[in-house]
């Protein structure tokens, strides 16, 4: 029961992860493989908040996705001069600038030797200590991201991020403005992904810089492009898949370490597969 | 100050290895126009195949060698005809392809770890008999000098392919305009399984000397495919001789850049140079 | 149509699953046997001391069995594989704690291992006992941590007299791999060799899965150095030797204990001959075990810790014996062992969980084998 309860954690946090970046890539058209750096970010922010200072869970939560908000904003800005597969090379830079910052600034981030103890956390008197309160503490984040990423999604702001999406020089024609959409949705989308990252660091109580590398955002991005691009529940439904699919594996008994490759492997063939055969994912509606 | 002929050496050695997974990633970027994420997996395959055949099986180092190459070069083949080839035929965007490409690093990697586990190999056995050259107060081993001459002699080798022959020709149109050569008669997808071939084997004899030089594990794929591509847009997309210069520039940044910076900052220093690169002078040093 | 059959997929693998999991929890049980826990690398760089380690401790424990068990109950170790990796440990010591529900943890091995599990384990009040981790730290990770092998503020001591009252040597370079261990122990030589009146002329360090040292070699090269203490594990010290003659660098090397390693002598050859090592000094060997150990390693050289891993199971199951099962109490036994006499040396562990002294005997390379100087 308590492995459920385990793996459901890692379900929701990663769903909080598709969602943010599906709203990136699915409704904006930007293929980012940047996305672990700011789930870092998030992660370090709470680590070091909660280990070094008096600051709560929800503070460091707070302070973690401004910081990404204002690290976003800044790569975003440099991510504007670039399209399609250049983006995408530039958003990988990044993201192993990133990871060298968290590995390398270690008066900070302690670096290699990641941060330990991490402690659980503690809202409004309640102590979230054991998994099983903290499963719903995550949900009720994730029910929290879904509603405002669907907002989003149904709004004024989304139909225009769509419409960029599927003909940028048509809709600039209009009067948008369509680099500040652009701009705006990846620092949402890296907010969120913070978000995620503190919900991981109070969870597992250490970290490291080798979560945060490229593989990361590798794997996010399978996650969406499974479940779906472009739609929400799709994030959901490919969170499900990565997570709870390669758990089978090890019941089928497959050693450890080969279990863990296994995974891997399937997840660079689904990858591919699905380019070949359905680039929408499970029940998506936007392939790039 | 006699730290500086040690760079300088250890600088022309970086270089090489970067000359060759640039020339060769080039190559196949000019005629497919997309950034091919699994090139670095193949220079990992050509040398594990050697140590497959020298090591375990025991054959002759050469002959392992040549397999290895051979080997690498016919994986690459395979990739572009099963994956890419169709891909390209359906009109498939370039994020597509790079997308696909990222499934079949993810897989053929986690497949490498799986066989060979994640235990760093080296090529080269009698480390004791190793021949040692002092150059000007630096140290060179037999196996750098070779590896300096492997990458003098495939530079000239490509050069000439390209400039005077009949394929080289076929190439550079294709690079062009893919389109245009068609029509004139041009096998294209012949023509670019070649460059797949060739290209693919060129990345193996990179991997196969990184493993006698210093080794190699399932993940070094990726890190040394991007530092290719960094030098290929420091030197200037879709020229041979940029994407030699390119991997210089960047050996000597990464080396000399050690002297003052601590080394672990040594991949985000390949990157900084990409995004300013990128940013400023996004042709790169040697226009086309 | 198809997002319903996906749907109903989805819920039926989460049947299937929950199904195997439910399946689990109902397997009979006779009576009961003691759980404990073991954390250290068992694949990766250093899988082969780990390995040392898990069979010095499966012999233990079928001494403990032959002998009746726990009051009757079947020791059983669940072994996890930390491959010298605080993430990995982390993981397999959540699953240990709440999962397997262990009153003690054997490990970890490597100091980071240690380092990162041990809040994990005071929290949960579980008694996590290393026999092999040696930075300084740990001996304040908490009040269940416990280690048998004495703190790396002796052995950096040691060393740093060692090199420069027996050996006279000034001009020290550092060359240390980024982990726990390497750092720990490597400043702690740093300060007492320079309390010593010696010169650290350079310091280079190394992520600890870095394959390339060249660039710190040169620099330290170009330091000119009498001697370098050089601290890494098993793969970082072969590629910084092999490197080391590389470059043509001509002072000699002084490593920590994780140099008794035999595989990185078997694998730099000739490079390694006449390296210097310190590693904790052991009392000799009861036959009986040597003998057991090369049976069931096919005659693989015993090292420094598997014996103290021996001891640690043989001391933590009296304790059981004696106080039963729960944490708590034998938590607070431990720290009334007063001179335990184990087969590798005797314990008496302070009010930190820490060994009171720590001695240690030098080694050099010769032919690729270590031989200890006398």
């Amino acid at each position: 029961m308590d492995y459920l309860i385990n793996i459901s954690i890692l379900f929701s946090i990663y769903a909080i992860l598709g969602l943010s970046l599906n709203l990136l890539v699915g409704y904006g058209g930007l293929l980012s493989i940047s996305h672990a750096a700011f789930y870092g970010i998030g992660a370090y922010t709470t680590a070091i908040l909660l280990t070094k200072t008096n600051f709560g869970f929800l503070s460091s939560v707070i302070l973690g996705a401004l910081l990404a908000g204002i690290i976003s904003l800044l790569i975003g800005l440099v991510l504007s001069k670039f399209k399609g597969d250049y983006y995408a090379l530039v958003s990988l830079g990044f993201n192993i600038i990133i990871f060298s910052i968290f590995l390398n600034w270690q008066s900070l981030t302690k670096g290699p030797f990641g941060i330990a103890g991490i402690p659980k956390p503690e809202l409004l008197g309640v102590d979230f200590s054991d998994h099983f309160s903290f499963l719903i503490l995550v949900l009720i984040f994730l029910a929290l991201i879904y509603f405002i990423s669907s907002f989003i999604v149904n709004s004024s702001f989304g139909r225009v991020l769509k419409a960029i999406r599927e003909d940028e020089v048509a809709i600039s024609v209009f009067g948008y403005n369509t680099f500040y959409f652009k701009l705006i949705i990846f620092i949402i989308a890296a907010m969120i992904a913070s978000i995620a990252g503190s919900l991981y660091a109070v969870y597992i109580s250490f970290i490291d810089p080798s979560s945060f590398q490229v593989t990361e955002s590798v794997f996010i991005l399978a996650i969406i492009i499974l479940g779906g691009l472009a739609n929400l529940r799709g994030s959901i439904l490919g969170a499900l898949f990565l997570i709870f699919l390669p758990e089978l594996l090890r019941f089928i008994g497959f050693p450890l370490e080969i279990a863990a490759q296994m995974r891997q492997v399937i997840y660079g063939l689904i990858l591919v597969l699905l380019m070949i055969y359905k680039p929408q994912g499970l029940i998506g509606e936007y392939k790039f | 100050m006699n730290v500086i002929p040690q760079l300088i050496l250890n600088s022309i050695i970086a270089g090489s290895i970067y000359s060759l997974i640039a020339i060769s990633f080039s190559l196949i970027y000019n005629v497919t126009k997309f950034f091919n994420l699994a090139h670095g997996v193949l220079a990992i395959i050509g040398g594990y195949t050697v140590f497959y055949f020298a090591q375990i099986l025991n054959w002759n180092i050469y002959i392992a060698i040549t397999f290895g190459i051979v080997f690498a070069g016919f994986i690459g083949l395979i990739l572009d005809k099963i994956i890419y080839l169709p891909l390209r035929r359906r009109k498939a965007s370039n994020m597509i392809l790079l997308v696909a490409s990222l499934g079949i690093m993810t897989a053929l990697q986690a497949l490498l770890s799986i066989l060979f586990t994640n235990e760093f190999r080296t090529l080269s056995r009698n480390i004791n008999e190793q021949k040692i050259f002092q150059l000007l107060n630096g140290s060179l081993t037999q196996t750098q000098v070779i590896i300096i001459f492997v990458a003098i002699l495939i530079t000239i080798f490509i050069v000439l392919l390209l400039f005077k022959t009949q394929f080289g020709k076929a190439i550079r149109a294709i690079s062009d305009d893919d389109e245009v050569a068609k029509i004139v008669g041009i096998n294209t997808d012949k023509i670019i399984s070649y460059v797949f071939f060739l290209g693919s084997a060129i990345a193996g004899i990179a991997g196969i000397l990184m493993g006698f030089d210093i080794g190699i594990e399932p993940t070094m794929g990726l890190n040394l495919l991007l530092k290719g591509i960094v030098a290929v847009i420091i030197g200037g997309i879709g020229n041979v001789y940029g994407s030699v210069l390119g991997a210089f520039v960047l050996g000597f940044a990464e080396n000399f850049s050690m002297w003052k910076i601590a080394g672990e900052w040594k991949d985000a220093v390949a990157f900084i140079l990409l995004i300013i690169f990128l940013l400023f002078k996004p042709r790169g040093i040697m226009n086309k | 149509m198809t997002k319903n059959l996906l749907i109903a997929l989805v819920l039926v693998i989460i049947i299937i699953v929950g199904y195997f999991i439910y399946k689990q929890s109902l397997s009979p049980v006779t009576v009961e046997p003691v759980k404990i826990g073991f954390i250290g690398p068992l694949t990766g760089d250093i899988a082969n001391i780990g390995e040392n380690l898990k069979v010095a401790l499966e012999i233990a424990r079928d001494e403990i069995n032959r002998a009746g068990g726990i009051k009757g109950r079947q020791l059983e170790i669940i072994f996890e594989d930390g491959q010298c990796n605080p993430k990995v440990a982390v993981n397999a010591a959540n699953k240990l704690i709440n999962i397997d529900k262990v009153p003690i943890i054997i490990g970890g091995l490597c100091s980071s291992e240690t380092l990162a599990v041990a809040p994990l384990a005071e929290k949960a009040k579980v008694i996590l006992f290393s026999a092999a981790s040696t930075n300084p730290t740990i001996g304040d990770a908490g009040d269940y941590v416990f280690r048998n092998v004495p703190s790396d503020t002796f052995q950096g001591v040691f060393a740093a007299e060692y090199v420069k009252n027996t050996m006279n040597l000034t001009k020290v370079a550092i060359l240390k791999c980024l982990s726990d261990y390497c750092v720990g122990v490597s400043d702690v030589f740093k300060t007492k060799f320079q309390e010593l009146g010696g010169t650290i002329v350079a310091e280079e360090s190394f992520p600890q899965d870095a394959k390339d040292l060249r660039s710190q070699l040169t620099k330290i090269k170009a330091a000119n150095p009498e001697l370098i203490y050089f601290v890494s594990y098993t793969d970082g010290s072969i590629i910084g030797l092999k490197q080391a003659k590389e470059l043509g660098i001509k002072a000699a090397f002084f490593g920590a204990d994780s140099w008794s390693d035999p595989k990185i002598w078997q694998e730099v050859g000739k490079i390694g001959d006449g390296a210097l090592y310190v590693e904790p000094a052991n009392k000799n060997l009861p036959e009986t075990f040597i003998t057991e150990m090369n049976k069931k390693t096919g005659g693989k050289e015993i090292n420094a810790y598997s014996p103290r891993a021996y001891d640690a199971l043989k001391l933590l199951a009296s304790l059981m014996i004696e106080k039963g099962v729960d944490p708590t109490a034998i938590k607070d036994a431990l720290y009334t062992v007063k001179n335990y006499q184990g087969i590798a040396d005797n314990y008496t562990f302070d009010n930190r969980g820490e060994l009171t002294e720590g001695r240690y005997i030098v080694k050099r390379i010769q032919d690729g084998k270590a031989v200890e100087v006398k």
